[in-house]
């Protein structure tokens, strides 16, 4: 009689691993994710919880210092540059806990160690803390702007006639090499941002052009000669990119893409790449007692599973990078044992950029088209998964925003609409392409980048764009970009100052380091000039939001969405407020853990 | 049917014999199933797979590209059988078409490696001397590389995109195809028939076309099989890893990555599906695999 089929078959160890090695590839395949790349350029454009309410931020935030909300878009600040007198370094609180080790983490690794040279995040958020500033965000107050300006290696200023601006330094103050910080240093590192040479690219050159000369009259004076009143002056010093380099390593050629020598509160100990910063406290620090951590480290961890379970795991203190959805699983699982900061406005925004020197791009007609063709709230919905904001090229939340409706009346800023879309096709049949073309896409890896690709094209489809995303890894992006090797060029920027000079002068001037469709007009221009040495408030706004719709006319660069940026941290993480962007205010030499 | 003369004439003969082929093959159908109930079960899903894959368009309930920012991350419903993506976009009509890139890799990449492997691996038994030495040494670096960092090699040479992820998985698995034919060819090529052909007057490709090559054909089948899985997982692998099918492309790797790794917790559909459909794929090619070497192996044919 012959055996059932279970009975012949049994099943060989071979087999069965076999099988079982199959079976188990789904769960594998599902592990794996662990290791998916996520390239965001900052929080700011994290997206939020998966249907989460916009507004619905978690009563934890209520914890979180009380600057971290609306208010810190209230920026703008004084008039005229204002001296500041010699004022004490604050005392610590009593309860004060010094020695703690702060851990955090940063979804990739930097391209170089040059601070000056970059715009990423990644070389910002870690290796600040091995720098000093001249001047600087109070990093207490989530508020920045002209009247939340401190010094840091200037003890104190005085201004002339708005004209020239004598800083006092701390004198006291070294490099980790020992050298002490001077002001030939401070003259030498604000000279190499400004770029005038054009030794190097540097994306900020431009927040310089109103500084004549600088003087360095002895070691711990430096002066500053203006060519004109520049009201934002101190707002462009106060970025956490222009950190302190010493003159004799600028001198003597230092690659400072590979080498490192701050003033800061940490030295760089180790650097693994793909793995951690690792830092200790600067015994040498020139503010006494500070810093209160003994170390840090900045973990690369590129993905997002991995960077919440390290949090949830205890590997690190703060959850620097955590999306909407991830800050409220995580508020959920911690409860009190963890404090959410934000949602708040960032400086941060999704822009699709043009190759104006490519037909048909050069037609404004076409790119007007594109613009109507966006269903912005969409964009919000998918991009910024439902935290996010309508704007122009101003932070919709700032000062110097022209409005959502005066930006709504820009033709390709009106709200979607059938009757928009319709609009768009004849705006290109009448630039002679009634049925659309076909064109690439130059896309970022990572699922930010992709997504955002993915929404353009899909948008593009409803006036008969036909458009193929060009997938490439985040360097050769970023040298594609730069060297205008593109058709459309979708990205997600952030940026330190909401200002105009930053701002416009970074963006959208002839001539900007990263106007990269380079479009500009004499109008725009001719207004970033009078807003810039504007020193009335109101008028400058006024100015800046001409200067805004004038510009966005030109649809060189067009804004899809405004995204909102977001911390969480432990609760025993003290003294460390969240910002706007993440640019500013990364030493975190008052943090301390009150473990 | 029959003339006068009792003669069938030719044409009545041809559907006698069909018939007769028929009636041969639904019993042969029937011991197959039942003496491999897991075969014919892994045929069965890859009948599905194929139907789905050419009729992705009946079957699927929404565009795969369709993007719909009011439908994130939408939990699987009767709307959404499998739920949405981070983008609205629906994930069952997503794994419908990715059926299609999975049978196109596996197909194309399988039918790349068994015909150069079957050529390498032929030519280097035959011709034996310096180009066996030469060919095998070629091999021997081949299978020096794990696979998927050979496959990852290839296509950063060659870049990214789906023709270029099936020409990797098609030469990283040429190897392992070579070696197998060259030594089913080396045991071909002592047998008596062999000799026969060449006593008869056969030159070289007479003889590898027609009597060497078919018979090295049953473990080549059964490569290709096993090779299926092994083509789809290597996809979903490199497409994970970033390097695959590019976006918008639904393949079942690409859904696995990126966005699925960032809201696993919020919205687990969008990995579990995705790793489901490449679990049930390969593991149905294995099994099918392993169905086929059991009934044409002629030493495992007949045992149990």
């Amino acid at each position: 009689m012959e055996k059932s089929y279970w009975m012949r078959n049994r099943v060989a160890r071979r087999r069965f691993l076999r099988g079982a090695g199959v079976i188990g590839t789904g769960a594998i395949g599902a592990a794996l994710i662990g290791c998916g790349s996520d390239d965001e350029e900052s929080t700011s454009s994290a997206p939020a919880a998966p249907a989460a309410a916009p507004a619905a931020a978690p009563a934890a935030a209520t914890a979180a210092p009380a600057a971290a909300t609306q208010s810190s878009i209230a920026q703008g600040g004084a008039a005229q540059l204002q001296s500041s007198t010699a004022t004490a370094v604050p005392q610590p609180a009593e309860n004060v806990k010094r020695g703690g080790h702060l851990r955090f983490e940063i979804s990739g690794d930097p391209p170089n160690y040059d601070m000056h040279a970059n715009s990423t995040y990644r070389v910002n958020v870690p290796l600040s803390p091995v720098h000093a500033l001249l001047v600087e965000f109070d990093p207490l107050s989530a508020v920045e702007g002209p009247d939340n300006v401190q010094g840091q290696l200037a003890q104190s200023w005085t201004v002339d006639n708005n004209l020239k601006v004598t800083f006092d330094l701390h004198s006291n103050a070294k490099f980790h090499n020992g050298e002490p910080v001077t002001s030939k240093d401070v003259k030498a590192t604000f000279e190499r941002i400004a770029n005038k040479d054009g030794s190097i690219v540097s994306p900020r050159q431009k927040n310089y052009d109103a500084v004549e000369s600088i003087e360095t009259p002895d070691d711990t004076h430096v002066v500053v000669n203006l060519n004109r009143p520049a009201p934002s002056l101190f707002a462009m010093m106060a970025q956490g990119w222009n950190t302190i380099y010493s003159h004799k390593d600028i001198a003597n050629g230092m690659d400072f893409k590979k080498e490192i020598n701050g003033a800061g509160p940490m030295k760089l100990d180790k650097y693994e790449r793909g793995n951690r910063f690792e830092m200790s406290a600067n015994p040498d620090y020139f503010i006494e007692g500070r810093p209160y951590l003994a170390k840090q480290t900045v973990y690369v961890i590129p993905d997002g599973s991995t960077r919440f379970a390290s949090f949830q795991g205890g590997e690190t203190d703060i959850f620097l990078m955590a999306t909407q959805a991830d800050a409220e699983s995580m508020m959920d699982i911690m409860k009190d044992k963890a404090v959410l900061d934000g949602p708040m406005p960032s400086n941060g925004f999704g822009s699709i950029n043009f190759n104006t020197s490519r037909e048909p791009w050069n037609d404004n007609r076409v790119r007007t088209a594109v613009a109507m063709a966006m269903n912005r709230d969409e964009a919000i919905a998918v991009l910024s998964k439902g935290v996010g904001y309508h704007g122009g090229y101003f932070n919709p939340n700032g000062i110097w925003s022209a409005g959502l409706d005066a930006v709504q009346k820009v033709p390709g800023y009106k709200p979607y609409s059938d009757a928009l879309v319709a609009e768009a096709r004849k705006l290109l049949d009448a630039a002679g392409v009634p049925d659309g073309f076909d064109a690439t896409i130059l896309t970022r890896q990572g699922s930010t980048y992709e997504n955002f690709s993915l929404y353009i094209l899909d948008n593009a489809k409803a006036i008969g764009l036909n458009f193929t995303p060009d997938v490439q890894e985040t360097a050769s992006a970023y040298d594609r970009l730069n060297t205008r090797n593109f058709d459309l060029a979708p990205w997600r920027h952030g940026y330190a100052v909401d200002d105009p000079d930053a701002l416009f002068g970074e963006f959208y001037v002839t001539g900007a380091a990263r106007n990269y469709s380079e479009l500009s007009s004499s109008e725009v221009d001719d207004l970033f000039l009078k807003q810039s040495t504007e020193l009335d408030v109101p008028t400058r706004q006024e100015l800046a939001k001409k200067m805004e719709i004038a510009a966005l006319d030109l649809y060189g660069k067009i804004v899809t969405d405004w995204s909102a940026a977001r911390m969480v941290r432990r609760s025993y993480v003290k003294n460390v407020v969240k910002h706007p962007n993440l640019y500013n205010a990364n030493r975190f030499e008052t943090a301390w853990l009150d473990l | 049917m029959v003339s006068s003369s009792g003669e069938i004439n030719a044409a009545d003969l041809e559907i006698l014999r069909r018939a007769e082929r028929q009636s041969r093959l639904w019993p042969k159908l029937k011991k197959f199933c039942a003496r491999n109930p897991l075969g014919a079960a892994a045929s069965f899903v890859l009948l599905i797979m194929i139907v789905l894959a050419l009729g992705a368009g009946f079957f699927s309930t929404h565009h795969p590209y369709e993007i719909d920012g009011l439908q994130t991350f939408a939990a699987p419903s009767s709307l959404h059988f499998f739920g949405t993506d981070e983008l609205g976009r629906d994930v069952y009509s997503r794994i419908i078409y990715g059926t299609r890139i999975s049978l196109r890799v596996g197909f194309i990449a399988v039918g790349i490696s068994i015909i150069v492997g079957t050529i390498v691996g032929a030519v280097s038994a035959y011709a034996g001397g310096w180009v066996d030495y030469v060919l095998q040494r070629i091999v021997d670096a081949l299978f020096a590389f794990p696979t998927i960092v050979l496959a990852l090699a290839i296509v950063s040479v060659l870049g990214t995109g789906i023709n270029q992820v099936i020409t990797a998985v098609g030469i990283v698995n040429v190897p392992r195809v070579a070696r197998v034919v060259r030594a089913s060819t080396l045991s071909v090529l002592a047998m008596p028939y062999i000799e026969a052909a060449y006593c008869m007057g056969a030159n070289p490709s007479r003889v590898i076309a027609r009597h060497i090559l078919p018979n090295v054909f049953a473990p080549v089948i059964i490569l290709a099989t096993a090779g299926f899985g092994t083509a789809i997982l290597a996809e979903a692998s490199l497409s994970f890893l970033g390097v695959g099918t590019p976006p918008p492309e639904p393949s079942w790797g690409t859904m696995l990555s990126g966005a699925a790794s960032q809201y696993i917790r919020n919205a687990p559909w969008m990995a579990i599906f995705p790793g489901i459909a490449i679990s049930i794929a390969v593991f149905a090619f294995n099994l099918f695999g392993d169905a086929l070497r059991d009934t044409l192996d002629p030493r495992l044919r007949g045992s149990n």
